[in-house]
């Protein structure tokens, strides 16, 4: 689970990091549309890691 | 006047950043280094994911503050860069095959109420002329405009524009009334004081343009930058 939010986290910063470097209209829109969405899952990944009680690792990793 | 020497060089001087122009033209505030910001809030939490990725694991304050905080908080200051950024002109061009066409007509002589209003720095800032003209008044004007904004960028890259370009919907007068309705040469002219004309303005049945003002853009710049 650890790795799936960090994934998605990472996708998420990369498109951020598109935007900001280069601010034209075509690198908002997935940034809008996919970057967002994608931190708001990875933080619910992570969350639901938290309740279930293996926030900070994967099985088997910790 | 920049303008007066050409609407190339009028359209470069929009362009080029106020920082290469001279201290003269730096706006005070803004956003300048704020993407800054949080692009060095998003290295350390871009590290930790990486981290994560390749360990399998993280301990929970890290965890906490690389996929929670600091994203979060890069994408709260990246937001207000972006809200920022694109009321600007440039922004607006960078769709360029949609929107070329109309940018370009602002500074160039062809009679249009753009082109009038932009060539002579009746708006302001004239760096942010399409944003000025096309949000409507006050905080509700603005979030439409940005919702409206998402949907132009989005029908943009999936390529789902239809030229000519048409108006979706009624153009907003509040935009025109904003600055002209305290200006006492537009209180003085008899048709704004008529109301007759009046309620038909009010009730957005007829617009500023098209029967008594010319059209906002020139019908040959609504085909695209490529036609």
């Amino acid at each position: 689970m650890i790795r799936v939010s960090c994934a998605l986290v990472l996708f998420a910063l990369i498109l951020l990091f598109a935007m900001l470097l280069r601010t034209i209209a075509q690198t908002t829109v997935p940034f809008t549309f996919l970057g967002m969405p994608s931190l708001a899952v990875a933080i619910l990944v992570y969350g639901y890691s938290v309740w279930r009680g293996s926030g900070g690792s994967d099985p088997g990793e910790g | 006047m920049i303008c007066l020497e050409g609407p190339i060089r009028c359209l470069q001087a929009i362009f080029v950043s106020a920082e290469e122009l001279g201290p003269l033209f730096v706006h005070p505030g803004g956003v300048q280094r704020l993407w800054l910001v949080a692009v060095l809030i998003a290295l350390p939490a871009a590290m930790i994911v990486v981290a994560g990725l390749v360990r399998g694991r993280l301990e929970p304050s890290t965890a906490l503050a690389g996929i929670v905080l600091l994203p979060s908080f890069a994408y709260l200051l990246g937001n207000i860069v972006i809200m920022e950024e694109s009321k600007s002109v440039e922004f607006c061009d960078s769709c360029h095959s949609v929107m070329g066409g109309v940018v370009r007509s602002i500074s160039e002589p062809n009679g249009s109420l753009a082109a009038t209003h932009f060539m002579r720095g009746y708006v302001h800032p004239s760096s942010e002329a399409c944003y000025s003209c096309h949000s409507g008044y006050g905080i509700w004007g603005t979030l439409e405009a940005k919702r409206a904004g998402v949907m132009h960028m989005l029908n943009a890259v999936i390529g789902t524009y239809e030229f000519p370009l048409e108006l979706n919907g009624v153009f907003d007068i509040d935009a025109c009334l904003h600055c002209h309705a305290e200006s006492p040469p537009f209180r003085a002219v008899d048709a704004h004081r008529d109301p007759e004309i009046q309620a038909v303005l009010v009730s957005r049945e007829m617009s500023c343009t098209g029967l008594c003002h010319p059209a906002a853009h020139p019908p040959d710049a609504l085909g695209g930058a490529t036609q």
